[in-house]
């Protein structure tokens, strides 16, 4: 899977997955990077996080994790 | 982050973390089901267990729903290697579903508000573990289902959540 983000729109190139067979790619593209949460009077909401910051928080996590995990 | 307004936007940022999880620890390729991923979404929306619904729920039954629907359905199809997660964790099964499903609860939790009598607090600060404890919590986690864990899971969260944002914790009592 790929992201690529140009003017405000997220697509996700998805390659290859598994219910697809090889070669099938497929993209799903986001026009709201940020999006709304669902109720105002909810117990308790999450942070509305664009598309970029939640990738980019996962690749370091993901590096972390595995540093701190194979050594 | 999770239980948005648009049931695609959760879509897009489950698929955003778990590329970039992924990505983090070195995997070229990666086996995702779709259909598992999108199941999982309207899964933890539309069988809620708790009384009112995610509409009501605090955030902490939000992330223990969504993370017991994305162990139990196994979205992630092929294990992580041992060269990105080790000797021990790669003995576990299921351990990329436990993996990925608490880093996207953890993550989602962070900045989470909650909205209470006396105010809203934000989680301004991160889950945080020792290597031994995330072990621990990925084994544990491994074998969630909504049905038998959904309750244990959300007190877990709701603990861990406190403990690194002390002043978000009722006051205690015994």
């Amino acid at each position: 899977m790929r992201i690529v983000e140009s003017e405000g729109i997220i697509v996700f190139e998805i390659l290859n997955s598994v219910d697809r067979p090889l070669g099938s790619d497929e993209k799903l593209t986001v026009a709201n990077p940020a999006a709304k949460a669902v109720a105002c009077n909810a117990q308790g909401v999450f942070k509305n996080k664009g598309i970029m910051e939640i990738n980019k928080t996962a690749i370091d996590f993901g590096r972390n994790i595995s540093k701190v995990l194979t050594t | 982050m999770l239980y948005l307004e648009n049931e695609n936007d959760d879509y897009a940022n489950v698929l955003a973390s778990i590329d970039g999880f992924s990505d983090g620890l070195g995997i070229k390729d990666l086996d995702i089901d779709l259909n598992e991923v999108a199941h999982v979404l309207k899964s933890m929306r539309h069988q809620f267990p708790a009384q009112g619904g995610s509409e009501m729920a605090s955030p902490f039954k939000k992330a223990a729903n969504f993370l017991c629907y994305f162990v139990s359905q196994q979205p992630i199809k092929n294990p992580f290697p041992e060269s990105s997660v080790g000797s021990i964790l790669v003995q576990i099964t299921n351990h990329q579903n436990s993996m990925l499903g608490l880093y996207i609860a953890f993550d989602a939790l962070h900045e989470a508000t909650i909205k209470r009598n006396d105010g809203d607090i934000t989680l301004h600060n991160k889950i945080s573990l020792s290597k031994h404890s995330y072990v621990d919590t990925v084994q544990a986690c491994a074998v969630l289902t909504p049905s038998s864990h959904f309750h244990l899971v959300s007190v877990f969260l709701e603990q861990m959540c406190y403990r690194a944002n002390p002043e978000a914790s009722y006051k205690i009592a015994f």
